[in-house]
């Protein structure tokens, strides 16, 4: 998987919350098929995709799929897109504003 | 429960209309076999009870009535809804994006006995798993659908384990786990008993525990490629005759006989 990987909770937030607001979420449930459906609170998605911290280093990351980068929201100084592997460890310090991708 | 749900007028109705509109246009909860049936605590059908987000199910209602639907609140991490000519539809799994339906806080059977029946396709390769479970490990899940390990298909967290690398990935069956109260479950693929392998144990009460499917528990860890087209649970052994009968029917339904 490929991930944003940031250096802060924040950060991540943040980054989460703007390609949220560049898909456009928090979108409804479109109920189809007939029979019983949930509650239309249960059906929302709320967000695009998770922030997940590294189980033992203080770095939390975003991951990166075509989606997210169609969004091509501006990263945070300091995050870095790479394959994310056991060691999350950002490979290259990221010098300035980039675009995810 | 959804055998009341027949009535003179929607018989009448179907019987005058014979009209070619699919099932998947419009489904009806008539002849839907494991409604009727006593003890069903989880009933989900892949042409029923979904909520898209875009292509992709954000939710999946549970047909009986105990309630256990699922859902999933990140949009990257819910499977599309497949339908189409030929296709039953069903919800396609992916193993890259950790995608699952689940439900916390859930505890389906207990100590007690079950019986759970799926309809599903692996499509990983034959050395990677489809299977399900009802977890002894309250961090993980209650009834699981995904993968584990190194065998095609496992019923895991000390129940079931079955080998069988011979079927090929994407092949639709009807699998089906049971046990009696206080003793070893076994499986059965397509009304077969499947082997076991070492593994099994009796269980505990694993308390509330997350329902899921898709991928593990409430950490969408050993995530599958799987087809899920319907699963239904009970709380109780089924006879032979019944889950004959449901297999039946869910291999009617998929045109697998």
């Amino acid at each position: 998987m490929t991930a944003a990987v940031f250096a802060t909770q924040s950060d991540a937030d943040a980054f989460s919350a703007a390609v949220d607001a560049r898909l456009g979420y928090p979108k409804p449930g479109i109920d189809v098929g007939g029979g019983k459906h949930v509650p239309p609170p249960q059906s929302i998605t709320a967000r695009y995709g998770d922030v997940q911290k590294h189980p033992t280093l203080a770095l939390w990351a975003y991951p990166s799929d075509p989606v997210v980068t169609a969004a091509a929201v501006a990263l945070p100084i300091g995050a870095v897109v790479q394959p994310l592997d056991a060691t999350w460890a950002p490979s290259v310090a990221q010098t300035g504003q980039a675009v995810i991708g | 429960m959804g055998c009341s749900n027949v009535t003179r007028a929607a018989v009448g109705s179907r019987t005058a209309s014979r009209s070619l509109v699919s099932s998947w246009d419009r489904p009806a909860i008539v002849g839907r076999l494991p409604l009727c049936m006593p003890g069903v605590v989880l009933a989900l059908f892949g042409d029923m009870g979904i909520s898209l987000n875009g292509a992709n199910a954000s939710a999946w209602g549970d047909q009986s009535v105990a309630a256990n639907s699922l859902a999933q609140a990140t949009g990257a991490k819910q499977p599309p809804l497949l339908t189409g000519q030929n296709i039953r539809p069903m919800l396609r799994f992916s193993l890259a994006s950790s995608q699952a339906l689940t439900k916390a806080g859930v505890n389906l059977f207990g100590a007690g006995a079950y019986t759970v029946l799926g309809l599903w396709a692996n499509r990983a390769p034959a050395a990677t798993a489809a299977h399900f479970a009802n977890g002894s490990d309250a961090a993980n899940s209650g009834l699981f659908i995904g993968a584990f390990g190194g065998n095609r298909t496992v019923i895991h967290q000390g129940i079931v384990a079955h080998t069988d690398a011979a079927v090929p990935a994407g092949t639709v069956e009807v699998w089906c786990a049971r046990r009696v109260a206080a003793s070893l479950p076994t499986l059965q693929i397509n009304g077969v008993d499947a082997a076991l392998t070492a593994g099994s144990a009796v269980l505990t009460d694993p308390g509330l525990v997350t329902l899921s499917i898709g991928a593990y528990g409430s950490t969408n860890v050993n995530p599958a490629d799987l087809d899920v087209y319907e699963v239904y649970a009970f709380n109780r052994d089924l006879s032979d005759l019944e889950r004959a009968r449901i297999t039946a029917f869910s291999r009617n339904r998929a045109a697998l006989v």
